[in-house]
């Protein structure tokens, strides 16, 4: 009985803890969302904290009206889209290789250097650009999705979780007479889909979050990517420096509530991408395929 | 293996086109056609060589129309920003618009955006920088001062001395030399020039006091006058509940973290004891001196500090900026700033939304001494933009065109656009090369003034400039339209601004060169130094004699090097 004070006593403890601190993640969350169905001028006196003051829906309306907002969903899906499927290949036909043993694949330490050297080392922000603008990818979809097409850190993961497979289901299959592709497709791939599923939730989650490439890389604004173009619209305006004309844009200034809605709406598919793919975390991308 | 090759690669053939291109261009440039007249002049080493007497002795020089459509018609390739809240009618967009047409037809210049950039102008010159760095130009590009300097120190640039004696038009040339050259001469470097200002108006951006009338009336105060009435008022404001609801939840006086600024700022208080901040004055002796580190800003900051022990000023400033310190405003809670023009329209606007009763009104600055109070303007080119051509364009001039254009439609012919396709839509933001003479806001005034008192709302519905139509809706009744109203009405804020123009109330930097050298490097950490020091002084959580010590390390840490460089660009003068 004494045990199990103590033990109730952690676990209140644990509980009110771990409470707090999704709490003070979810609180954010909730403000943004009360803030797009509250009126402009309340949203401006700072009087929204949890719930919407004077409740209208007129911020989502004026959104969804807006075609930059959705131009830019869509080349946020092409990315993500096209982005997945051709980092996950890539990841596939690399981590397979690399994992094998160098009496298999004589260059491996020497391959796999170089792919770790490229996470060490890189050209810095203006080669990137150049290079970009050589190959005559600026402007394009490709531009977004090509530069980063090889993941080295997801390449590492799974070429990890690869070598933890038992060698004899190689074996096997070879005795049976399957080649590279048949045991990689047919015996790898099936075994790996934790692995595969948190590889696919990094990439989404970094596809759909990254801004700085979209800015860069794109000349005109119907070309941007969502999370930049919220990154157009989000960021202050700097009070200290304004003049002339200037103040025409002031009366936008405290449109908090337009500001508001499409963080959230920004924000929405991924929220609710994340519970069906997070259960594949708890298997965990350490896990083996060899059980009990 | 297959991304390092790639990129080595890339790299190896970026490098190779780099050379072979710039090869070509220069080759290019040598066997141009005559009618180039300006390209030489680009690469000469004397900038006064070609003269406009010259122009003649070119038998296929074109003559230098200011305004003259090229037939057939060029192509130019422009690099600019757009300001967040531009927008498109439908089936226009960035980059195909009402102006793109108006040059291709008035002009015969047909405009290729490389790019473009709707976003906060940060963002803007930030991708500029990567472009500037990978030399990937376009003909015409909108740049900040500092990307103006890192141009012409790298030579990218063209010289546009000759072009401008040549193409800019008188009205052009009017409103280049209605401030005295300052603004051209900001973007002279050795005797070149190397760009064209965006010209703004610089008196907009003078501090004016603001003040809620209708708690200054219940509180009995009256309208300040001195420096003395400024902190009673303030104190007042604080500690005799003037909002009633029995909480001392108000503050006297706004301040925001980054301290100076259009709303709230601290210059407008400083100038009250002769203060000013970050700027060169005259003294005695003749020599420029800056004003961050005169025993005058000791005096102001002594005063703020007194005010900020008195619980008038926000005790938790230093965490907010402005946006978070205009809450204050619109909730109700704050009775006194130092602000720009334009801040009726925000954030006042906003908390006249929530509360009608609130009634604030601007007030020339008050003094602390008898002699009367120089408002402070800015120190750069207002707008801080300057318009560049790329080195070896093929038509330099089309710049200049471009903005003789401009002008001429919109202040010499008055030109309004179809107003039925275009109603609410500020098609001027699609202009690339822009400008405004310095007045430009004070004229709206008077002429609102002119209006009103003739009460003749229907001609201000109807008046070309775009904030007159807005001031008749508050007349007609709009609230929503009150900001407007406050700017330019009648007793907005240009009356206080015309007071003081009337009266020469405005104190200009007496140094308007490039930024020196040493101005560069340090200004960052010299400004970061100021903020702390002052901060820390305004809060009390140091005294007032660690001013001694700021003006100290101010001159050590390059302060005295930046003195040095402006008195030599002056005595160069």
């Amino acid at each position: 009985m004494k045990a199990s004070v103590s033990y109730r006593l952690f676990n209140g403890l644990n509980i009110t803890f771990l409470s707090l601190l999704s709490l003070i993640c979810i609180l954010p969350l909730v403000h943004v969302l009360a803030l797009s169905f509250s009126n402009n001028s309340s949203a401006a006196a700072g009087l929204v904290k949890l719930w919407p003051v004077g409740f209208t829906t007129d911020a989502y309306r004026f959104i969804l009206s807006k075609p930059a907002f959705l131009d830019s969903i869509v080349v946020t899906l092409q990315r993500v889209g096209l982005g997945t499927v051709v980092n996950l290949l890539l990841t596939l036909l690399v981590a397979y290789p690399l994992s094998k043993e160098s009496s298999d694949f004589r260059f491996r330490t020497l391959y796999a250097w170089i792919f770790v050297f490229t996470i060490l080392f890189n050209g810095g922000l203006i080669p990137w650009y150049m290079t970009i603008k050589w190959t005559g990818i600026m402007d394009t979809i490709w531009a977004l999705i090509l530069p980063g097409a090889v993941p080295v850190f997801n390449i590492i993961l799974l070429l990890n979780f690869f070598r933890g497979l038992p060698k004899e289901l190689d074996e096997s299959a070879s005795i049976d007479g399957g080649g590279h592709w048949t045991i990689l497709w047919k015996i790898y791939v099936p075994l790996s889909t934790p692995a595969l599923a948190t590889i696919t939730l990094f990439t989404i989650v970094w596809h759909w979050n990254s801004w700085f490439d979209g800015l860069i890389l794109m000349k005109v604004p119907e070309h941007f990517p969502l999370s930049t173009y919220m990154q157009t619209i989000l960021v202050h305006i700097d009070l200290t420096s304004m003049s002339g004309k200037d103040f025409e844009v002031l009366k936008d200034v405290s449109d908090r509530t337009a500001k508001a809605s499409q963080i959230f709406l920004g924000a929405l598919p991924i929220i609710l991408a994340y519970p069906f793919l997070q259960r594949y975390f708890v298997k965990g991308i350490v896990l083996g395929s060899v059980k009990g | 293996m297959k991304k390092t090759k790639i990129m080595s690669l890339g790299l190896a053939s970026a490098i190779m086109l780099v050379s072979v291109l710039t090869g070509c261009s220069s080759k290019n440039d040598g066997n141009a056609k005559p009618n180039e007249n300006a390209s030489p002049a680009a690469n000469s080493e004397a900038p006064t060589a070609n003269e406009p007497a010259n122009e003649p002795a070119n038998a296929s020089t074109p003559p230098a129309d200011p305004l003259g459509k090229y037939d057939p018609p060029i192509t130019v390739s422009v690099i600019r920003p757009y300001d967040e809240n531009v927008k498109f009618v439908e089936g226009e967009s960035a980059t195909d618009n009402l102006w793109t047409r108006k040059y291709e037809e008035g002009l015969g210049i047909k405009v290729n955006y490389d790019w473009t950039l709707q976003a906060p102008i940060d963002q803007y010159y930030q991708k500029l920088n990567v472009a500037i760095a990978s030399n990937d130009l376009a003909d015409i590009m909108v740049v900040s001062s500092g990307q103006l300097k890192q141009l012409a120190e790298a030579g990218q640039i063209a010289d546009l001395t000759d072009v401008y004696q040549n193409y800019a038009s008188d009205f052009t040339k009017k409103i280049f030399t209605d401030d005295g050259g300052l603004a051209l001469n900001s973007a002279t470097f050795g005797g070149k020039l190397l760009g064209l200002p965006r010209l703004g108006s610089d008196i907009d951006e003078v501090p004016l006091l603001w003040i809620r009338k209708d708690w200054l009336k219940k509180l009995n105060l009256p309208d300040p006058k001195t420096m003395a009435d400024v902190d009673k008022i303030a104190e007042a404001f604080a500690t005799q509940d003037p909002d009633g609801n029995g909480k001392a939840d108000t503050s006297g006086l706004g301040l925001s973290k980054d301290l100076n600024g259009g709303f709230p700022g601290f210059e407008g208080y400083l100038n009250g004891y002769h203060a000013y901040y970050n700027t060169w004055l005259k003294d005695a002796s003749g020599q420029l001196v800056n004003s961050n580190i005169q025993p005058e800003m000791k005096t102001a900051l002594a005063a703020l500090q007194k005010l900020y022990a008195n619980k008038a000023i926000d005790k938790e400033f230093g965490t907010k900026d402005g946006g978070k310190a205009a809450e204050a405003v619109t909730n109700g809670k704050l009775g006194m700033y130092y602000g720009a023009m334009w801040t009726p329209i925000w954030p006042i606007q906003d908390g006249r939304n929530l509360d009608k009763t609130m009634e604030w009104e601007p007030f020339a600055l008050p003094s602390a001494d008898g002699q009367p109070t120089k408002g402070q303007v800015p120190f750069d080119v207002p707008s801080n933009q300057y318009y560049v051509v790329k080195k070896n364009a093929e038509h330099p001039e089309a710049a200049l065109k471009m903005m003789n254009f401009y002008y001429d439609s919109n202040y010499i012919k008055g030109e309004k656009a179809d107003t039925a396709k275009y109603d609410g839509i500020e098609t001027f933001k699609y202009v690339i090369l822009a400008g405004a003479p310095t007045t430009e806001n004070l004229d709206v005034y008077k002429k609102a003034k002119t209006l009103f008192e003739a009460n003749d709302v229907e001609s201000m519905k109807n008046a070309k400039e775009g904030q007159l139509p807005i001031v008749a809706k508050y007349l007609e009744g709009d609230e929503k339209s009150w900001g407007y109203y406050k700017v330019f009405g009648p007793d907005g804020s240009y009356k206080v601004i015309e007071q003081m123009l009337n009266q020469n109330l405005f104190m200009r930097s007496e140094y308007f060169g490039p930024p020196t050298p040493t101005m560069g490097e340090k200004s960052s950490t010299l400004d970061t130094l100021l903020k702390e020091t002052f901060t820390k002084i305004i809060m009390g959580a140091a005294s007032i004699d660690e001013f001694d010590k700021f003006v100290e390390n101010w001159k050590q840490l390059g302060g005295d090097q930046i003195t040095k460089e402006v008195n030599e660009w002056a005595a160069s003068r």
